[in-house]
């Protein structure tokens, strides 16, 4: 049902409608900004990535085929953006090519605002951080975005063997992350 | 130890239906299974609480007005008024290439299979930049990096930590390796056999 909604947008949308593609955006616009900010640990990288999907978005929609369906297309431009968002800044890091005001910048505008509410995400950030990409992904994946390990295949491109494999490192770091911060 | 894996693989979804049934009816019998799962299930439930906070709305009230503005902007700053434009950072980049390459300095080394010249930056790298490059390559590469390129106490360590039925289903055990651990088990030495057997697979 949500699927031949989208599927309406998106013709409308190719018929010229740009309504349509406002439509489409309130409705994912949400998903793609907490995927992307808790694969990246902060609010600049995340509204970075949001806007350059819902730009693919803009420009690649009117190729799109219907055989998959809308969401698994916006989440597999996402997760690829992210990842690669985070790729590029390992690369600057390693290189010294990240601006030293980077910790600065990075939370500046934040959407998250009130104390409380940030002293939480963070405490999140903290521990994720110490997943790698791939783990962190699938960890995400399944336990923010509650997505079942066959639409994370979908829209990983992973078996689902090795998609579970990756979730039981994730588990294993986060949850020894925890009993740690618990005990200290 | 062994406790502790038991619940992960049953909350990854990772045991049979058989090994479900068994792993919940071992767990009826065992307080201290059952206490060990409840931990590890309340600890996922306070980092799914982390991840839900309140944000300002704002944000996603006006985040398609800036993306109209941002595509607009985008278009204007386009070579669409200069034409001419279009053909000068092309050209200034083959002229810098020209300019620097007589300094010995070539960026398509790699690309273009100098691989020789590779090896030899990486024997000059300490121990730790082996091992941290080579943890990025490894996530980057993941599908592509097969278990017969690793050393053999590495190999030995990924199959110690995971556990060989991780591997049924799939012909590469790549697909499983754990960068953190594998980068664990590797010395500075190890990590430059690494790339040599992945420059000897054109992997790099």
């Amino acid at each position: 049902m949500a699927e031949e909604k989208d599927f309406e947008y998106v013709r409308r949308f190719i018929n010229g409608d740009e309504m349509a593609f406002n439509l489409l955006v309130q409705k994912y616009q949400q998903k793609i900004y907490w995927h992307a900010r808790r694969m990246l640990g902060n609010h600049m990288d995340a509204d970075e990535v949001t806007q350059e999907v819902l730009i693919v978005l803009y420009t690649k929609l009117k190729s799109f085929n219907f055989k998959s369906s809308l969401f698994t297309w916006i989440y597999r431009i996402t997760a690829t953006r992210s990842i690669n968002h985070l790729n590029k800044r390992k690369v600057k890091r390693f290189l010294f090519l990240e601006d030293s005001d980077y910790d600065t910048l990075r939370d500046s505008g934040d959407i998250v605002e009130d104390i409380e509410n940030k002293e939480k995400i963070n405490k999140l950030d903290r521990v994720l951080e110490y997943l790698p990409v791939k783990q962190r992904e699938v960890f995400v994946l399944r336990n923010y975005d509650e997505l079942s390990y066959e639409e994370i295949s979908k829209i990983t491109g992973r078996s689902v063997g090795g998609l579970k494999a990756n979730y039981f490192h994730a588990l294993k770091k986060v949850t020894e992350r925890m009993e740690k911060n618990e005990n200290e | 130890m062994k406790m502790n894996d038991e619940v992960l693989r049953y909350l990854a979804g990772m045991l049979s239906e058989d090994e479900k049934k068994k792993f919940e009816l071992q767990m009826e019998n065992s307080p201290l299974l059952k206490e060990k799962l409840e931990k590890k299930e309340r600890y996922l439930r306070e980092l799914k609480a982390l991840g839900s906070v309140e944000a300002d709305s704002h944000y996603f009230e006006n985040l398609m007005p800036r993306l109209r503005q941002k595509m607009a902007s985008g278009k204007k700053k386009s070579f669409s008024f200069y034409p001419g434009l279009a053909y000068i950072i092309p050209v200034l980049a083959i002229a810098l290439f020209f300019l620097i390459k007589p300094f010995g300095f070539n960026p398509f080394n790699r690309a273009s299979g100098s691989s020789a010249e590779f090896a030899k930056e990486v024997s000059r790298m300490n121990d730790r930049t082996k091992v941290e490059i080579l943890g990025s390559l490894m996530e980057n590469e993941s599908g592509t990096l097969q278990a017969d390129i690793l050393p053999e106490n590495a190999a030995e360590a990924v199959e110690n930590t995971m556990g060989e039925e991780l591997y049924q289903g799939t012909d590469s055990k790549s697909q499983y390796l754990d960068t953190d651990e594998l980068l664990n088990s590797v010395s500075g030495d190890e990590a430059e056999s690494i790339y040599q057997n992945m420059i000897n697979k054109k992997i790099l």
